[in-house]
């Protein structure tokens, strides 16, 4: 029943053109852009102090997009139209008599993540593409540093903050049961782990944050693709950070899966 | 054999005094491929009870067995349903809505044209359901209920906002589901008339309680009574006693047809003069009004 629901789901989001560009799309676009022109413009520059070009370090890098508050305004966009559809359009009693609620609900999250992994590709593929046109236009030599191993894990990290975002979306839509309070609460969530990382530099590093989803991906990521200036991450402080993640993930979407279980859908 | 069995089902919603008490201590069965009507006026409980059939609300108390075995998303497979006002996604069209839903249900698609052309869409099937009129929703979750090939079809107040062309549609659809396709049909309305036609079986709510159930012929056939038109009138309710009742310049009396003649010799030996004597059917009306106290 779980692949009838994820099926039913897939179908549907790829027939709401609105949910998958806002959600999906608009982000790999505007970070593409934004990655692109500024390469483009600036590149000569950096020409005449030397270093070259590293494609893959910057496609894994912009893999970071899975924990910037911004990108998590689209995101939750997408994952509200997904999770908290029903509720706005009233679907809820088309869908629910036919299927398992722990199938319906565990379904839609995975949809989500199925989705925002490819946006993710879509950022890095778009990301290495634009690196490499400017390793075209200017002639620039290929650096390379940075092994497969690395993209993975900093690929697999940012789905597992994403994963965790949608969890607390999917909590969030169930709790309040429209879409506008599946993609606020979340957002504003973010954004205050966003600022605390910006009003307390100092805090940034201390294990306790590690909690905070936010922080965990950055940690995370910082384990796997090194940032200048920064001290480097142990593996303990990466392993705690991606437990974190999918602690968030997994509690959250129990969360969801309970109160949707108990829940009376009277008016939906 | 009953395909759904309700056993003291009451729904609360809301905690302590504040609680509304939207079903009390319903019971009854549903017989397999009859077409059961859920009679009620406006706020009786119907389309809880059906949000209740299709685990869409949670019982306070009670069970309830779909073919045989407890409510559950095994014997909800076997299940269609309308419930309450038609609501689609808004962004697909009617065939991508039933393709849609045959996925859901781990039916074929096949179906779903034959569905659509069933009640009128076939000419609308690439329109997307958000310029569908009212009617045309109707019919749409008529054709979304029947995905799946289900044994046991809820349809809650279909008729809402149709045309009297298409009342008529759909009544006679709901008949041939039943003794055509053999299905098990449970239809709710607050239409008396429409209840009388199209069901074999009726339960009648009333604040959330069953106030009367039984098959529609018993119910109504079991409620005849002797109109008489005489004069005096003061008389024949002396004579007749307990047993009638005045209703304008008639009196309405409750006897058996093998108790007429009688009734008929003992008011003209009394010197009554009769004007009339006939029997008056009591329509489901009567028996709703009778049953609900309702006015």
């Amino acid at each position: 029943m779980l692949v009838r629901a994820v099926r039913a789901d897939i179908y549907r989001l790829l027939r709401n053109r609105g949910a998958l560009f806002w959600g999906f799309l608009f982000i790999p676009l505007v970070y593409v852009l934004m990655t692109l022109v500024p390469n483009l413009m600036m590149r000569g520059a950096a020409k005449l102090i030397g270093g070259g070009v590293d494609p893959l370090a910057q496609a894994a890098r912009s893999l970071a997009v899975a924990g910037n508050p911004f990108a998590h305004l689209f995101f939750a966009m997408g994952a509200a139209s997904i999770l908290g559809g029903e509720y706005r359009f009233a679907t809820w009693r088309l869908v629910a008599p036919r299927l398992p609620r722990t199938s319906t609900l565990i379904a839609k999250w995975w949809v989500f993540v199925l989705f925002a992994c490819a946006s993710l590709t879509l950022v890095s593929a778009g990301t290495l593409v634009a690196s490499a046109l400017s390793v075209l236009a200017f002639s620039e030599p290929i650096r390379s540093g940075l092994g497969a191993g690395a993209v993975l894990l900093t690929f697999a990290v940012s789905a597992f903050e994403l994963a965790a975002f949608a969890s607390v979306v999917a909590s969030a839509a169930i709790l309040t049961r429209t879409v506008m309070g599946a993609v606020m609460p979340p957002f504003i969530f973010s954004l205050a782990q966003s600022m605390l990382g910006a009003f307390l530099p100092s805090l940034s590093e201390p294990s306790a944050l590690l909690g905070l989803p936010s922080f965990a991906g950055d940690t995370a990521r910082r384990y796997a693709i090194p940032v200048d200036g920064l001290p480097p991450v142990t593996a303990g402080a990466a392993a705690v950070s991606i437990v974190a993640l999918v602690a968030w993930a997994a509690f959250a979407l129990l969360v969801a899966v309970i109160a949707f279980r108990r829940q009376d859908l009277s008016r939906e | 054999m009953a395909v759904v069995t309700i056993e003291g089902l009451t729904k609360h919603y809301g905690h302590d005094e504040r609680a509304v008490t939207a079903l009390a201590d319903v019971s009854l069965e549903v017989p397999a491929g009859s077409v059961f009507g859920l009679l009620g006026p406006n706020g009786a409980g119907k389309s809880t009870l059906l949000r209740i059939l299709t685990s869409l609300v949670h019982p306070t108390a009670g069970s309830i067995s779909l073919f045989g075995q407890p409510l559950g998303p095994g014997p909800l497979q076997r299940v269609g349903a309308f419930i309450e006002a038609p609501c689609f996604y808004p962004y697909l069209t009617a065939a991508q809505t039933m393709e849609m839903l045959a996925i859901t249900s781990g039916a074929s698609c096949g179906r779903s044209a034959a569905l659509l052309e069933r009640v009128g869409l076939a000419e609308a099937a690439e329109r997307r359901v958000d310029t569908f009129s009212l009617g045309m929703k109707q019919r749409l979750a008529i054709a979304a209920a029947l995905v799946g090939d289900p044994e046991l079809v809820i349809l809650d107040e279909p008729t809402n906002g149709m045309d009297p062309a298409g009342i008529q549609e759909i009544r006679q659809w709901v008949r041939e589901l039943s003794e055509r396709e053999g299905r098990t049909v449970i239809l709710s309305s607050h239409l008396l008339d429409e209840v009388q036609r199209v069901c074999d079986y009726v339960a009648i709510l009333s604040r959330g309680r069953v106030a009367a159930q039984g098959a529609i012929a018993e119910l109504v056939g079991g409620s005849e009574s002797l109109r008489i038109e005489a004069r005096p009138l003061e008389t024949v309710l002396e004579l007749l006693g307990a047993r009638a009742e005045r209703q304008g310049d008639a009196v309405l009396v409750n006897v058996t047809r093998s108790e007429a003649p009688s009734v008929a010799a003992a008011l003209v030996s009394a010197g009554v003069e009769l004007f009339e004597m006939r029997w008056l059917q009591r329509d489901l009306e009567a028996v709703f009004f009778a049953k609900t106290g309702a006015r």
